[in-house]
């Protein structure tokens, strides 16, 4: 019972296993995952790798702190690196605290913009 | 369970007035430990090379790099005043724009000057050579006057600008090499990451009070974050930037521009390392609105003694420079993209104890 | 080679400063204030110089005080378009919707001055529906001018709310992403949306894609402007001139030509007489 209660909750909490590794982020029944290579730290300059499901193309990408109002001060460059996966370069949070990573994504006709929330520490 | 009560008692013993909690605890642990490991700039073949070290030494304080043989980098950067003036802003051969800055710390920065126009220590290094305001020398000239030295080290260059190059990059091989020493904050912080209560009980109550405020309340670790209390970038601070009476100081804006026209980038020939490893900031960096009058976050370390504070060196005491952040005029600030400074109405006695905090890095 | 374009762009921005700029494309500049720590230090003179000097056909201003706008406007008649702003000092951008003096003071220089809109002002949320910009919307209706908002979508729907006619300049397009400044232009056709202190729209003389459908969905609904939010952006002007013309060159000519000044062109042109 324990078991199939937390391999039940292992399925729910990691719906964009599908897409590819790292941290899931959906919306509208969109999803893809992200992970932060090297990982991130206050002045390191890193990217993004991000893998997308259901052919989802992924056109834009941005960083904010929405409670300062303030963006990146560095601009990313979005390259794909094969179906559904794309890594994000020129990524560098300046300050601690709360961040949030903007994907712009095109699924046919329509575009969406999911948001992930991340709190960088140190 | 009872190592923690004790623990915790300890801490209340050290300081009766407050216990410091986790999040406290990790703030201030932000800033160490130190000094940081040294390691070599990838972009320049001096780095960490005795000979150029030594070279490097020499030359700063050698008249020959100026063009009438009067001044050297060391008639403005003074060894006694920590390697900066201790004037308002700098005087060259003309009158500067900016507070000359105290050289410590230089090594594995992102940008260097007030406006960032340098990425990297040896470019920055170049500039006050051939500034007809500071040295107003050339790399024609250093190369009559000093080609023996640097081609014992170097080996002969190409041309006259690869020349020039290399005595920047000694002069910066030295420079990196200026860390300022551990201080009583740094003895504070390395006791409370190991819970010495005898040891953390040896800071001063007012710094510690100061401290308080900085990573708390005052938000200052917002910017003047990590180990060397700055986040390497630039900001606005409500200070005036006008020069003159009929011009502005670009700051940041300036500082991009004349970063992205220099033959000096690290996306340049001049850069050792072919791998451009430390050149990513150079290719992504933004030009936005923000950057027009944005000046560099500073390293506070050692801060007391380089007097005046500020990009144009207007606030004399580390004191005005608290009263300015406690009170500080939003109108001055955009609406939107600065929440980070708000006014703190700090009452004198915080002033103090910031102040207090200040003088021990 | 993005960064090769963008220092080329800056070389001859450089090698052009202080020459007369008038054979550059034609650029209305939608959001300037001149405020009293402005003329202080710039006098009218100086500050109509740069603004010739960028090569700007008009320039919306307004100013704490009004004061500020007035003299500009007595200086160059020609450039200058008058927006009443209803702060009378820089200190109040955050209680003057909760001050009834306020609307007075923009009532009493509506009855002495000519102006194409009312504001900037700030109002964010519930704060549109307060007693004093309800005063603000009903002048705006009644001398038929334009209002100037800085705010959030909700603050916007609640003046429209208040008059569904109301032709409102959504200062910096809210800092909302597109889609939203789309849905927003979407609902309210009297809308219009200034760009300033935005950079997401354009890079290195590139219109970001997504920006770029927002504006050949809406042709007649944006423009730029600089807001000189402190006295030193005074001097800002003339290189967001060139930063802007850099991205309009690569619209399409009648589009550029929109944003560049017509769709200001066309809210100017409710300037009244009292």
């Amino acid at each position: 019972m324990k078991l199939a209660l937390a391999l039940a909750a292992g399925l729910a909490a990691t719906p964009a296993l599908a897409c590819g590794p790292g941290i899931p982020v959906s919306a509208d029944g969109l999803q893809l995952a992200y992970r932060i290579e090297p990982a991130a730290a206050v002045g390191r300059m890193v990217a993004v790798e991000v893998a997308t499901c259901d052919g989802l193309a992924l056109e834009g990408f941005d960083a904010r702190m929405p409670i300062h109002g303030h963006g990146l001060n560095y601009r990313p460059r979005i390259a794909a690196t094969g179906p559904g996966a794309y890594r994000i370069e020129g990524v560098l949070f300046h300050m601690p605290g709360p961040w949030q990573f903007v994907f712009d994504v095109r699924a046919g006709e329509t575009t969406r913009r999911l948001t992930a929330d991340l709190t960088i520490r140190r | 369970m009872k190592v923690l009560a004790l623990a915790l008692l300890a801490l209340f013993v050290a300081h009766p007035a407050r216990a410091i909690d986790a999040a406290e605890r990790e703030a201030i642990l932000l800033h160490g430990p130190w000094p940081p490991e040294a390691t070599p700039d990838p972009s320049n073949r001096a780095s960490g090379d005795p000979a150029a070290i030594a070279l490097g030494q020499r030359l700063f304080f050698d008249v020959r790099l100026s063009r009438d043989l009067d001044r050297a980098c060391a008639s403005c950067h003074l060894p006694a005043q920590a390697y900066a003036d201790g004037r308002p802003r700098g005087e060259g051969l003309r009158p500067l724009d900016r507070n000359t800055i105290a050289l410590a710390n230089l090594g594995g920065r992102r940008w260097y000057g007030w406006d960032g126009r340098s990425d990297s220590l040896w470019a920055q290094s170049l500039h006050p050579i051939v500034d007809e305001r500071e040295l107003a020398a050339s790399g024609t000239l250093l190369r009559d006057r000093l080609e023996r030295e640097h081609d014992a080290v170097f080996g002969p260059a190409d041309d006259d600008e690869i020349f020039l190059v290399d005595i920047a990059k000694a002069l910066a091989a030295w420079q990196e090499t200026l860390v300022t020493p551990r201080s009583a904050f740094d003895d504070y912080r390395d006791a409370l990451e190991a819970g010495d209560a005898a040891g953390m009980a040896a800071y001063p109550v007012a710094a510690r009070r100061g401290l308080s405020l900085f990573v708390g309340r005052g938000q200052c670790a917002t910017c003047h974050f990590g180990p060397s209390f700055s986040n390497g970038e630039f900001d606005s601070v409500g200070i005036n930037y006008f020069l003159g009476p009929d011009g502005v100081d670009r700051g940041r804006h300036g500082g991009i521009a004349a970063l992205l026209a220099s033959p000096f980038n690290l996306l340049g020939r001049h850069n050792d390392d072919s791998a451009r490893t430390t050149a990513a900031p150079t290719t992504h960096v933004a030009l936005l609105h923000r950057n027009w009058g944005e000046f560099r976050v500073p390293s506070l370390r050692g801060v007391k003694a380089t007097a005046p504070y500020m990009h144009d060196g207007s606030l004399a005491t580390l004191a005005e420079v608290a009263r300015h952040y406690s009170e500080i005029d939003l109108d001055r600030l955009h609406q939107d993209g600065q929440l980070t400074l708000q006014p703190l109405h700090l009452t004198e006695a915080e002033i103090a104890d910031l102040v207090a905090f200040l003088e021990t890095l | 080679m993005r960064h090769a374009t963008l220092a080329i762009i800056l070389f001859a921005a450089g090698l052009s400063g202080g020459q007369a700029l008038a054979d550059q494309p034609r650029f209305i500049d939608a959001h300037v204030h001149y405020s009293h720590d402005a003329w202080d230090r710039l006098p009218p003179e100086a500050a109509i110089r740069i603004l010739r000097d960028a090569g700007l056909a008009q320039v919306f201003v307004s100013s704490s005080s009004d004061e500020g706008t007035q003299r500009l406007y007595q200086a160059a008649p020609d450039l200058i378009v008058p927006v009443l702003r209803p702060y009378r000092n820089r200190g109040e951008l955050s209680t003057w919707f909760r001050d009834p003096t306020a609307a007075e003071h923009v009532e009493a220089r509506l009855k002495q001055y000519r102006y194409a809109g009312i504001g900037e002002f700030h109002i964010y949320g519930a704060d549109a529906d307060g007693p004093v910009m309800r005063r603000l919307v009903q002048l705006a209706k009644e001398y038929k001018l334009f209002l100037h908002a800085h705010g959030d979508a909700e603050a916007v729907r609640r003046l429209f709310a208040q008059d569904p006619e109301a032709r409102i300049l959504w200062a910096h397009a809210g800092f909302v992403p597109p889609a939203e400044v789309r849905a927003m232009l979407a609902a309210y056709p009297t809308l219009w949306a200034d760009l300033a202190f935005r950079n997401d729209h354009a890079a290195d003389g590139r219109v970001d894609p997504a920006w770029r459908a927002l504006f050949e969905a809406y042709p007649d609904r944006f423009m730029a402007g600089t807001d000189t939010f402190t006295p030193e952006r005074w001097y800002y002007i003339g290189e967001h001139a060139r930063w802007t013309r850099a991205w309009l060159a690569d619209l399409p000519g009648p589009l550029a030509e929109n944003i560049a000044w017509r769709n200001a062109a066309t809210l100017a042109r409710w300037q009244a007489t009292p």
